[in-house]
């Protein structure tokens, strides 16, 4: 019933992009239509480029039944900072994730969240004064491009020869950035027989956005010790830091979920608060371990909710892959000659525990599988 | 002032991925150019309230290094966001779309 739901759901939107596509303008336009030709032009945009599909393959439970988690992103600018050093980014996003199993009954995590959302970056430098152009920094830069260095041990010999690049990079790196924003999500099972409707916003960060300036962040002591994994032929990675993001949502429909039976709690609203982090570092060649967790926290919980241990909900996902075809490197013979790359799989080792929207059900399995982008 | 050549373009991209520490290892001058925006550790894993934070990061930093050496770049960031396109097509991408900044 469901997979007749979401092909009839497809039928109908590609049905309308069609007609989008193929639809004359009207000559006289009416305020409303002008209103609404930004979101024409995103929803002709989405028919026009492909989307970006990603699967993991995986083993699901002891039951053997296969899955593989989804990935669908359409996002485009809407409008692009005037300014790049401090002006605001407007991107627009619809995106949908989830976890599919060959018997949902076997799916632990029976999860699919699609989301609408609109975001706003913005950049915070430490040093402006010293992103902005000047003779001397012009030529510094230039002189990079003209004789680019062979490797990051010559990079820093330049910066170290060049107060002005040394200053720019240093400023570059040291710049704030984070991104706000809104959004409407759509959280069900994968039968569709439970889901809710969530409405918020938030702020996206990463460790270089909160650092205090002098002092070792947490995240520079992993990031130290796997550089001592690195084999002589990896380049010094500076192995960007976790990423987080905090935000709140008014939860609602809550009654077309599994909670009233979990929990006692017959509202159909709640307000919530979610806290999400992810990380990946590279190491030994061709290794790569990847950390992702998120979690919600009822905000105000009634006593039933805290008694049935559900106010808070979290969810970890620890993997590490091994790239078994296709090397790291890409081969540059192959690219002259414009050849497509062959294609890259990696070999997979996850492990994820716990609860996730719409009914939290608590998870746990080891999954071995294989990853490939299409 | 005339634009970037098309070498310089893709010697920007070598140095501009070298410093941001994300390409992966054994990558040369000589082979950058074939990887595809998919193998660099950008987003991976994909936060889920911004999946794409770091391309967005990246993409703004590109547009910085770009004024300061007195040209306006528009945000490669569609570039970024499709893990298929190569360095080689942000490369072409960018001596296509970058162009002297008047006000410098």
């Amino acid at each position: 019933m469901g997979e007749r739901r979401l092909a009839a759901s497809l039928a109908i939107a590609t049905a309308f992009l069609v007609s989008a596509r193929g639809a004359d303008p009207a000559p006289p336009r009416s305020p409303l239509s002008k209103l609404l030709d930004p979101v024409r032009e995103f929803v002709l945009d989405l028919a026009k480029d492909e989307p970006y599909f990603r699967v993991v393959s995986r083993t699901i439970d002891d039951e053997r039944a296969v899955g593989f988690d989804y990935t669908i992103d359409y996002a485009r600018t809407v409008k692009s900072a005037a300014d790049a050093v401090s002006g605001w980014q407007w991107d627009a996003s619809i995106r949908s994730r989830g976890i599919l199993a060959s018997e949902s009954g076997a799916n632990r995590f029976d999860s699919l969240i699609s989301e609408a959302a609109i975001s706003g970056s913005f950049f915070l430098p430490w040093d402006a004064a010293s992103l902005r152009r000047t003779e001397s920094l012009e030529r510094e830069l230039r002189g990079l491009l003209d004789e680019p260095p062979e490797d990051e041990a010559e990079l820093a010999r330049r910066k170290a020869a060049s107060q002005d690049l040394d200053r720019f990079l240093r400023s570059l790196r040291r710049a704030r950035f984070a991104t706000v924003d809104i959004h409407a999500k759509h959280e069900g099972t994968q039968r569709f027989d439970d889901n809710d409707a969530a409405f918020g916003g938030g702020i996206a960060f990463d460790s270089d956005t909160i650092r205090i300036p002098g002092v070792l962040a947490p995240s520079d002591i992993p990031n130290a010790l796997l550089d001592l994994l690195r084999s002589d032929d990896e380049l010094r990675r500076v192995h960007p830091g976790p990423r987080f993001y905090i935000g709140c949502d008014a939860v609602t429909g809550l009654r077309h979920t599994e909670r009233k039976r979990r929990t006692g709690d017959d509202r159909n609203t709640i307000p919530r608060a979610t806290f999400q982090a992810a990380w990946r570092a590279d190491f030994l060649r061709h290794v790569r371990l990847k950390v992702a967790w998120q979690s919600t926290l009822e905000i105000a919980p009634p006593s039933a909710v805290v008694r049935a241990d559900r106010e808070f909900n979290s969810h970890v996902e620890l993997s590490l892959g091994y790239r078994i075809i296709g090397d790291a490197v890409a081969d540059p013979v192959r690219e002259r000659r414009r050849e497509k790359p062959p294609s890259a799989a990696t070999f997979v080792v996850q492990y994820q525990e716990g609860r996730l929207p719409p009914n939290y059900d608590l998870g746990s399995t080891v999954g071995i599988g294989l990853e490939a982008e299409f | 002032m005339a634009k970037l050549t098309a070498k310089k373009c893709e010697n920007f991209v070598w140095v501009f991925f070298l410093e941001e520490g994300v390409l992966p290892a054994g990558t040369t001058r000589a082979n950058i150019l074939a990887l595809k925006v998919s193998d660099l550790a950008l987003d991976d894993p994909p936060l889920p309230g911004d999946p794409h934070f770091q391309k967005k990061k990246a993409a703004r930093r590109m547009q910085i290094w770009f004024l300061a050496m007195g040209y306006r770049l528009p945000t490669p960031l569609p570039i970024l966001r499709d893990g298929k396109k190569s360095l080689r097509q942000l490369a072409e991408w960018i001596r296509e779309h970058h162009e002297e900044a008047r006000d410098g």
